[in-house]
């Protein structure tokens, strides 16, 4: 499983996933590649099944980029291409299965989210979500995923919509954080970028993450103090 | 109906069992008092719950530890599924103390077809069905010596905010229990549940303000 986050802000969207991969031979590795960027505005992001969550996202990439046919702008274009390719390679993958293997494949084993600014059709921040088996495109202010659970705890407690990204980017390794303490499926190095009218979809890096985890302890502290004062103490 | 939130968490001396329930009546109760030194709540299905916690409650001495109940109920309740034909999923939480004294939390759970059963003694705490926001609670807010006031406040909260974010069917109201060694289950008034749960709901919206207040005061 995987945590992956897509939380917008009043100046630009948020995309937040973790690196762990469970299953197959090594059981367990914090090596997964889960978002790539697919042009200055745009990041897609997967979750699920690695093998046809990662091919879906690079051949978007490859196909939206192409070097022999028009390169796509429109973000109407880029999410149709999207859609078919996300079906096409889930469609790809569950034809190598075995019958037994295809027999325990879940409904919405895999996920995908396409994220960024719409700057030549709507000028808006936009997200959108497929799972499989159907990869029925849904439009969202957000999208929380896979292991979601107590990020949307987290949220409903921090999330405000006048948000800045800049305090979007401490939430999101905040929930991140969070989960990998509570849950086994969710770990290893964060994956984060930002999309902002000024610098477009910017990767953010080792470093800065680093930066945040360090400054992020204060929100640790305050949460559980405050949840203990409040829940358990007060009243007494 | 499916209910699949019951909660059992160990205590300073004890346990708190909590189940979800409408509000108004426990006609269809999913906690049950067994012995002194043991209780069990009962989850899955109603009204199949509620029939299957009531086959458990026979039949067992009135000081009989956990340890030796678990076994007799464990048999009694998979043989009642069996004659009856339960093709639904139904699981018992028992927790008490067995005759060392040893708080212990057991499960027994039919899947419509088998049973199995599972030992969570070395647990702080035993669920229904998987719950990330109720474990995510007691890890962050537990210790081994919370009384049963405020074992039963973090339980309430685990059940508000399971009932706000999860895809489950959670009624808004709980029955609460209190197990003590050699008392047995003390069912806790609705008048002391309705007032807790007032209590948490107003305590949850200060929380969020002062949570978001923070974070809009400190620099990105």
């Amino acid at each position: 499983m995987t945590l992956a986050l897509a939380l917008r802000g009043a100046d630009g969207l948020v995309l937040a996933t973790d690196s762990r991969v469970t299953g197959g031979a090594q059981r367990s590795a914090d090596v997964s590649q889960k978002f790539l960027q697919v042009n200055r505005d745009l990041g897609v992001m997967t979750y699920g099944l690695a093998v046809p969550g990662y091919r879906g996202m690079t051949r978007l990439v490859n196909e939206a980029n192409s070097a022999t046919q028009r390169r796509l702008a429109y973000f109407s274009e880029i999410s149709q291409l999207a859609e078919n390719i996300f079906r096409d390679e889930f469609q790809k993958w569950i034809g190598e299965l075995t019958d037994e293997e295809r027999g325990s494949v879940q409904s919405q084993a895999v996920g995908f989210i396409l994220g960024g600014y719409d700057s030549f059709e709507t000028s808006q921040f936009r997200v959108l979500h497929w799972t499989s088996p159907v990869f029925q495109r849904e439009e969202r202010n957000d999208v929380l995923a896979a292991q979601w659970h107590i990020s949307g705890f987290l949220i409903k407690l921090l999330y405000y919509p006048e948000i800045s990204v800049a305090q979007l980017k401490r939430l999101a390794v905040f929930c991140l954080t969070e989960t990998s303490a509570a849950e086994s499926t969710v770990g290893g190095p964060i994956q984060l970028a930002t999309v902002t009218l000024a610098e477009g979809f910017k990767r953010i890096y080792d470093q800065e993450i680093q930066h945040l985890l360090i400054k992020n302890q204060n929100y640790h502290t305050h949460l559980r103090a405050n949840l203990r004062e409040l829940m358990l103490l007060s009243g007494l | 109906m499916e209910r699949p939130f019951a909660l059992a968490v160990k205590c300073y001396g004890g346990f708190v069992l909590i189940s979800d329930r409408p509000p108004g009546g426990v006609e269809r109760t999913r906690l049950w008092p067994i012995s002194t030194e043991a209780a069990a709540i009962s989850h899955g299905l109603l009204p199949t719950a509620h029939e299957v916690g009531q086959a458990v409650i026979s039949n067992h001495g009135a000081t009989e530890p956990i340890d030796t109940i678990f076994v007799r109920a464990s048999d009694q309740l998979s043989q009642h599924c069996a004659q009856h034909a339960v093709n639904q999923p139904v699981g018992v939480i028992f927790a008490g103390f067995d005759a060392d004294r040893k708080q212990r939390l057991l499960g027994w759970y039919w899947n419509g077809n088998t049973f199995t059963t599972q030992d969570f003694s070395m647990g702080t705490f035993m669920q229904g069905v998987g719950n990330p926001i109720a474990q995510y609670l007691i890890a962050k807010l537990y210790s081994f010596d919370l009384s049963e006031e405020l074992t039963s406040r973090l339980a309430l909260y685990a059940l508000v905010q399971s009932r706000t974010l999860l895809p489950y069917p959670i009624d808004e109201f709980a029955e609460i229990g209190w197990l003590r060694s050699s008392v047995g289950l003390e069912l806790i008034s609705e008048a002391y549940i309705r007032e807790r749960l007032d209590l948490v709901q107003k305590k949850s919206e200060e929380l969020r303000l002062r949570c978001q207040e923070f974070l809009a005061k400190e620099q990105p």
